[in-house]
């Protein structure tokens, strides 16, 4: 499963990356853009079901980003410390959202309107925001976008890892299933 | 294996889905960032050294041009006294100066940006803004029922001043964290210069303070391990340990994100399938591997039962049965007797596959769930046993003795395989291929003596290659298949040649399961 997870070249890229940002690179945040807006982005959608609030968490966490570099430290940890960031503006968004009134899940609407989307893109984002419960998706988009390992998963969501473990096979399962049901 | 593939191909696909479905976003963050954005929170620690470069340069001014004596006095109001850290999960630090006012208040980690918000704090009073900063965490949620406990810990150079404010603070807080719903746990502590912590400290990337917290759990309990520590919130720590020197406790953690101790010996009981009354039981919070468990010990007859249950899901994640020693036997039953004097009856012993039967009925499996990895007749004790090993499809390993003779089950235990390290000591040498075969006769209890070595034969291996490739093994010709260790797995390297291709691949010496299957044209 090398290819799902990032190499350690590209952990290398992400920290070096992040040291430019740090001298004030303005493209080095480009860069790192490139490298991990897809994993952010799911994290985001996934969570919030909503795509104007998942942009605004995509716009927030590269800002964020940028203003925080100075604090970042070596930790070759750069993808953690981005998920992070991603998954704390997910969650004040949806503290937020208690006061307000209900959310407005829109993500459908979104997905269906996108023409960057392919149809099997869409099955599988269906099948993801469908029939799998929160904290499901949440592991399979940590595991399959941002490329991390269970057992790191397990201290992100303070799980155990074998609750990880099975809730990841429970979900693959449901996901394959569903895909050779068609 | 080729499950597997499945699954990193709907990976695959879920990445590639939400990828596409991403905005571009790149151009308006560009576009804040370059007009230097407001509204966005950010981390403080260089700003700070900024602001007390400042102070310093004021005062050294000030100095100059107002004299020595009234200098004095402002220099003390911007001198840092005490450095207080505040631990829960979000961590922070407040500086403060000799009359108590608070010189700065500065985030460890994102959450404690929520913690502190927009308040300004800076100038107030330690209590207010102790007092805002408590009532923060609580309104967000991070100290509650569930996880009730904070870390305080003080830095100052004078230890009777940092002691009393210490004491003070521990107080305040504990009175702050009186609530309707629950009750906090507070941990107080002084800062003692020491490189031990610093080094723990700057090792695992934690504060000084859970550094030296740490450090002194590890010196009561040598069982446990930093590294694991240094993953748990304070309220775990607080669980773990107590009595603990230099660290002055107020209130109980709560455990109640956890099963608690009597569901967790029912679990046991339930797994033991034990429903009638036992000898003893008790039930403690450990860390096992990282995992916040119950370490259950119970007894029943003649045995002793230790178990693991995961303290938040209830699972049972090791357990062992073994012969109590300390147990008195009330009567020897007949069987048992007859057993005893009949140590001479090895041929009326079990087949292998009989012993392989029985354990997998005993474990409540079907004989297609399992894969066997090790099945040996051995004598212990003067009994004549069988040591059967087998993993499940879900990574359960299970080791198992059981009398060869009458099939019963003096120990059995199971762990799941994800926790097991390799051991190196395991593999066996590699250029004489010996394995223990699954399902051929029981080799002499003296051959067992040797290091035992789990794996699949040569001969399984190449069927797992054969049965790959879709070919029959009389087709195959210059077949060479060695044992090797491939990043850390244990693997048969095969190659062979058949119908004018030339075919290699790796198959898991465990498992049978075939790696790197590659199929080329041999020219």
């Amino acid at each position: 499963m090398i290819f799902l997870t990032l190499t350690y070249e590209s952990i290398d890229k992400l920290e070096s990356l992040m040291e430019e940002l740090r001298q004030g690179d303005m493209q080095a945040i480009a860069d790192i853009y490139e490298i991990t807006h897809g994993a952010v982005y799911a994290l985001a959608l996934s969570m919030l079901k909503n795509a104007h609030d998942a942009q605004d968490v995509l716009h927030d966490t590269y800002v964020n980003l940028h203003c925080a570099a100075a604090s970042y430290k070596a930790q070759k940890r750069p993808m953690a410390y981005i998920m992070a960031i991603a998954r704390n503006l997910c969650l004040m968004k949806l503290r937020e959202r208690k006061k307000t009134a209900e959310p407005f899940e829109d993500w459908l609407d979104y997905i269906e309107s996108n023409n960057s989307v392919t149809p099997q893109d869409e099955a599988i984002i269906r099948l993801c925001m469908e029939k799998l419960t929160d904290q499901e998706r949440e592991i399979v988009i940590l595991h399959a976008s941002a490329g991390f390992k269970h057992r790191e998963i397990a201290s992100m969501l303070d799980l155990p890892l074998p609750t990880v473990l099975s809730k990841y096979h429970r979900a693959l399962k449901k996901l394959r299933d569903m895909l050779e049901r068609g | 294996m080729k499950r597997n593939e499945n699954y990193d191909q709907i990976n695959k696909k879920v990445k590639k889905a939400f990828k596409n479905a991403a905005p571009d976003e790149l151009g308006p963050i560009m576009t804040d960032i370059a007009q230097g954005s407001k509204n966005v929170v950010s981390f403080t620690p260089k700003k700070r050294n900024i602001t007390r470069r400042l102070i310093s340069a004021a005062a050294a001014l000030i100095i100059c041009a107002v004299g020595l004596m009234g200098a004095n006095r402002l220099y003390v109001q911007n001198a840092v006294d005490s450095l207080i850290a505040f631990e829960v999960n979000p961590s922070l630090e407040i500086e403060i100066n000799k009359n108590e006012r608070v010189l700065s208040v500065k985030p460890l980690n994102i959450e404690a940006q929520t913690v502190i918000g927009d308040m300004e704090l800076k100038g107030s009073d330690l209590d207010a803004a102790v007092n805002a900063l408590i009532g923060s965490m609580l309104k967000n949620g991070y100290i509650s029922e569930i996880a009730n406990s904070i870390l305080i810990s003080v830095d100052n150079d004078d230890i009777e001043r940092g002691l009393k404010l210490q004491e003070k603070l521990t107080g305040d807080v504990s009175k702050l964290l009186d609530t309707d719903a629950f009750t906090g746990a507070v941990l107080s502590q002084t800062i003692k210069d020491n490189e031990n912590t610093q080094t723990l400290a700057k090792q695992y990337d934690i504060s000084l303070g859970k550094a030296q917290l740490i450090s002194q759990m590890t010196k009561q309990n040598t069982a446990l391990d930093e590294k694991d520590l240094s993953q748990l919130s304070i309220n775990q720590l607080n669980l773990l340990g107590s009595g603990l020197d230099g660290v002055e406790s107020v209130g109980t953690a709560s455990d109640k994100s956890y099963i608690g101790r009597d569901a967790a010996i029912n679990a046991a009981l339930t797994h033991a399938g034990i429903n009638v009354e036992i000898r003893y039981s008790k039930a403690e919070l450990d860390l096992e591997k990282g995992i916040m468990v119950y370490e259950v010990e119970f007894g029943y007859n003649e045995y002793e039962y230790d178990y693991d249950i995961d303290a938040k899901t209830g699972e049972v994640i090791n357990s062992r049965r073994e012969y109590d020693d300390d147990y008195v036997q009330p009567v020897q039953t007949k069987d048992e007797e007859n057993y005893i004097q009949g140590n001479t009856i090895s041929d009326a012993k079990l087949t292998s596959d009989e012993a392989k039967a029985v354990v997998i009925d005993h474990a409540g499996l079907k004989a297609d769930q399992v894969t066997f990895t090790k099945c040996k007749l051995d004598h212990d004790d003067g009994r004549l046993e069988y040591d059967i090993e087998f993993i499940t499809e879900d990574h359960l390993e299970y080791e198992y003795e059981i009398d060869a003779v009458t099939g019963k089950v003096y120990k059995y235990s199971h762990e799941r395989a994800d926790y097991i390290i390799p051991q190196a000591t395991a593999v066996p040498n590699s250029n004489t291929h010996k394995t223990t075969e699954p399902g051929s006769p029981a080799p002499s209890a003296q051959e067992t003596e040797k290091p035992v070595t789990a794996f699949i034969s040569r001969e399984e291996a190449l069927d797992s290659a054969f049965k790959k490739a879709g070919i029959d093994a009389s087709e195959a010709g210059r077949v060479e298949c060695e044992l090797d260790r491939d990043d850390g797995r244990q693997v048969y390297e095969i190659e062979f040649k058949s119908g004018g291709y030339e075919y290699s691949c790796d198959v898991d010496a465990l498992t049978g399961a075939v790696y790197d299957f590659e199929k080329e044209r041999d020219d």
